[in-house]
C-alpha cells in the first residue's frame, strides 16, 4: 500500500492531471491511476477534488468519469504541462544512466537518444547529478542485509568468462572495492571455497531465511568466532567486518566463516586490527606478517 | 481538510494563471474558496500557500499593477514559466525515458519518476516501447534521506545530518548540497561543508540521523565549476611504484600496472597509484606475492605496518 499524498503532494498531481486528462480523453480510470502511480480509490479522490476546482466557484472544471472512463471540459487554464521539478528531472538522470548500462554497444542509436534527452530536459542540473557503473539497488540491499546479519543470500550470477549465469548461494564475507570495481567476498556452496564475485554481474540476491540457532551458525558456515581488538580505522574495520559483537574495551567479536580472508584483512589493515583469540590465529598473522618482512632482508 | 487544502491550492494558481493582469489579496480571498476567518488567518494561510506553491517550483511573481495604489501589490503567475519548456521528444526518446523511471519502480524517488513521466505523456506524444528491447535494472533505494536531500537541493537549503566518522563516532554536520550521486551502489551528496569551509563528499549509508532542512531556501549559490561527476572520480592514479609480482598472482593489482620484465617466478611491474596508505593496503593484501621494490616511502611504510602487526600479535 502506497502512502497517501499529503495536500502539496495532490495539488501538484490535480496540476498534473488536467493536461494529462486533455491529450487522454476518454482513458480509463484504472489506466489513469496506472499512468500516476496511485490506487484507484486515490484517483478517485482526485478527481472528486478537481472536480469542485474552477476560476470562480461558479465556473467550476467538468469533468465526467462515472462511466469509468474519464473526460474533462472547462479547465483551458489548467490545461498547461507544468515543468518539470528538480526531483523529476533527476529521477529521470539517475534511471538514464542506469538503463545506459543495460543497452549494448549496437544500439548507439539509443545511447545518443539518451544524451539528447539528458540535454533536453537536464541541462542546468546535469553537472549536479551523477552516477558510475551502478548496480542494482536491490542487489545491494539483499546484500548489506545479508552482511549484518550474518545470512546466506541466493544470487545469480553472471560469469563473463563463460557467458553462463547461474544460481549459488554463498554465505557473504565483506563487501570491498579493488581498483574500484566493487567485490562481494563470499563462501560459495557449490564451489566449497571463497570466491569474490563482482557486484555488477550479480542479477538477482535473495536472503535465504535461516533460523537464528546455534545449528543454523554451524550450517551457514561459520567456522569460528574470534575476538579482535581495534586500534584505530574503526569505521573502516566496521564496515569491512560487518557486524561486531562489542566485549570489554575496545575488544570486538566478529564470525568468520574463513580464516585466510580474515588474515588477509588483519594483514591489510596495517595494523588497524589485532587478533585477540584464537592463540593459534594470532600465532599465524605474526608468522605471516614476518615471511612478508623477511623478503626485504 | 486534506482534499479542502489541496482544492484551494489548485484554485489559487488557476486564479494566478488565467488573469492576464495582477491580482491583490483582497480579490483571492474574496473568489477563492476556503480563506476564511480573520485578516491574520486569511493572511498567515495565503502566505503558506504561496511558499508551497513556490516549493513545487511554480514561480508566483509579485508587483505593483497601478502607480497610484503603490501599496497594494498583485500576484500572478506567467503562463511561460510555469510551462514546461520541453516541446520535442521522440516516440523512442519518450519510451526511453518511460523505461528509465521504471527504474525507480517502488522505490524512493518512484512517485517524482512517475509524476516526470506523466507529465511529457501530457505533451501528447506517443511512445515506442517496441523500439527498446530493454530491461532495466531496479534502483530498489528506499532510504528516504536520499529523497531529502534532493528536495533539499532543489530548493537550495542547508541540511544538517548526524555522520559516522572515521573513529565511527557521530558528528553532526551541516550542508549546502551541490549534487548527488551514485558509484559502485553507495549514494553520496557532495556540498559546502559549513564548519570546514570547504567542499566534501558524504556517503550516505553512513548518515545515521534523519535528514533535516535548515532555514530558507536559496540560500546559497552552486559555483559554476562544480561538477558531481567529478567529486565521485577516484583520485587519478600519477605516481608509480615498482612491483614484484608472482606470476599467475595478484590479479587485481595487474589492471593498474604496465608489465616491464618477467623472470623466473616473478613479473616486474610498474603499477599506478594515488595513495601510499592505499597502496600498503592492497600490497599487505597479498601478502608475499607481491614485493615493492620503490619508492622508498611505500616501501618503509609497509615494513612499518608489518611491524606494527608483529607487534600487536606478538
Amino acid at each position: 500500500m502506497t502512502r497517501r499524498a499529503n495536500p502539496v503532494e495532490k495539488a501538484a498531481r490535480l496540476l498534473d492531471l488536467v493536461p494529462f486528462i486533455y491529450t487522454h480523453q476518454g482513458i480509463s480510470i484504472s489506466d489513469l491511476a496506472a499512468e500516476f502511480s496511485i490506487e484507484t480509490e486515490e484517483l478517485l479522490s482526485d478527481l472528486n477534488a478537481l472536480w469542485m476546482c474552477g476560476e470562480t466557484r461558479f465556473d467550476l472544471i467538468e469533468l465526467e468519469f462515472e462511466s469509468g472512463f474519464v473526460y474533462i471540459r472547462n479547465a483551458e487554464a489548467l490545461n498547461v504541462v507544468r515543468s518539470l521539478s528538480v526531483q523529476e528531472v533527476t529521477a529521470i538522470l539517475f534511471g538514464l544512466d542506469l538503463l545506459k548500462e543495460s543497452i549494448s554497444a549496437e544500439r548507439a542509436d539509443l545511447l545518443l537518444d539518451i544524451e539528447i534527452i539528458k540535454t533536453v530536459i537536464g541541462t542546468p542540473l546535469q553537472r549536479l547529478v551523477a552516477s558510475e557503473p551502478m548496480i542494482s539497488g536491490g542487489v545491494i540491499i539483499a546484500i548489506d542485509e545479508a552482511l549484518r546479519k550474518r545470512q546466506k543470500l541466493q544470487i545469480t550470477y553472471h560469469s563473463v568468462a563463460d557467458d553462463v549465469s547461474s544460481e549459488r548461494v554463498v554465505h557473504p564475507i565483506e563487501k570491498r572495492i579493488e581498483n574500484g570495481v566493487e567485490i562481494l567476498l563470499a563462501f560459495c556452496e557449490s564451489a566449497d571455497a571463497v570466491r569474490s564475485f563482482r557486484l555488477d554481474r550479480i542479477h538477482k540476491s535473495e536472503l535465504v531465511q535461516v533460523a537464528a540457532s546455534q545449528t543454523s551458525r554451524v550450517q551457514s558456515g561459520v567456522i569460528e568466532s574470534v575476538t579482535i581488538k581495534v586500534h584505530s580505522d574503526i569505521r573502516r574495520v566496521f564496515e569491512t567486518l560487518g557486524i561486531l559483537t562489542p566485549g570489554r574495551g575496545n575488544t570486538y567479536t566478529v564470525d568468520i566463516y574463513n580464516q585466510s580472508w580474515l588474515i588477509r584483512e588483519v594483514l591489510a589493515s596495517g595494523g588497524a586490527i589485532e587478533v585477540v583469540e584464537p592463540a593459534a590465529l594470532r600465532a599465524e598473522i605474526e608468522r605471516q606478517a614476518a615471511l612478508v618482512a623477511s623478503q626485504y632482508r | 481538510m486534506v482534499s479542502r487544502k489541496s482544492e484551494r491550492l489548485v484554485n489559487l494558481t488557476i486564479a494566478l494563471l488565467a488573469t492576464g493582469r495582477w491580482i491583490t489579496k483582497s480579490e483571492i480571498y474574496e473568489n477563492i474558496e476556503g480563506y476564511s476567518g480573520e485578516p491574520d488567518a486569511k493572511e498567515r494561510m495565503f502566505e503558506r500557500d504561496k511558499e508551497e506553491l513556490r516549493n513545487l517550483g511554480i514561480d508566483i511573481e509579485v508587483g505593483t499593477f497601478d502607480p497610484l495604489f503603490e501599496d497594494e501589490v498583485g500576484y500572478r503567475i506567467r503562463p511561460e514559466n510555469y510551462r514546461i519548456q520541453i516541446s520535442e521528444l521522440t516516440p523512442q526518446q519518450l519510451a526511453l525515458i518511460s523505461s528509465a523511471t521504471q527504474s525507480w519502480r517502488g522505490a524512493i524517488l518512484g512517485s517524482k519518476a512517475s509524476a516526470g513521466l506523466a507529465k511529457l505523456k501530457a505533451l501528447g506524444i506517443e511512445s515506442d516501447v517496441d523500439g527498446i528491447p530493454i530491461n532495466p535494472h531496479q534502483l530498489r533505494n528506499s532510504d528516504s534521506n536520499l529523497a531529502k536531500v534532493i528536495d533539499a537541493l532543489a530548493l537550495r537549503k542547508t541540511i544538517s545530518f548526524d555522520y559516522r566518522a572515521a573513529d565511527n563516532t557521530n558528528e553532526n554536520r551541516a550542508l549546502e548540497p551541490y549534487g548527488v550521486g551514485t558509484k559502485n551502489g553507495f549514494w553520496y551528496v557532495a556540498g559546502n561543508d559549513l564548519e570546514r569551509r570547504a567542499v566534501r563528499l558524504f556517503r550516505l549509508d553512513r548518515v545515521v540521523s534523519e535528514v533535516k532542512e535548515q532555514g530558507r531556501g536559496a540560500s546559497y549559490e552552486i559555483p559554476e565549476s562544480f561538477s558531481m561527476h567529478n567529486q565521485l572520480q577516484s583520485q587519478t592514479r600519477k605516481y608509480a611504484a615498482q612491483l614484484l609480482v608472482r606470476k599467475g598472482k595478484a590479479h587485481q593489482l595487474r589492471k593498474h600496472a604496465d608489465l616491464k620484465e618477467s623472470e623466473h617466478e616473478w613479473d616486474q611491474l610498474e603499477y599506478h597509484y594515488s595513495d601510499v596508505k592505499e597502496l600498503v593496503r592492497e600490497l599487505l593484501w597479498h601478502r608475499d606475492d607481491v614485493q615493492v621494490m620503490g619508492p622508498l616511502e611505500v616501501r618503509e611504510s609497509l615494513l612499518e605496518s608489518l611491524h606494527l602487526i608483529q607487534v600487536h600479535h606478538d
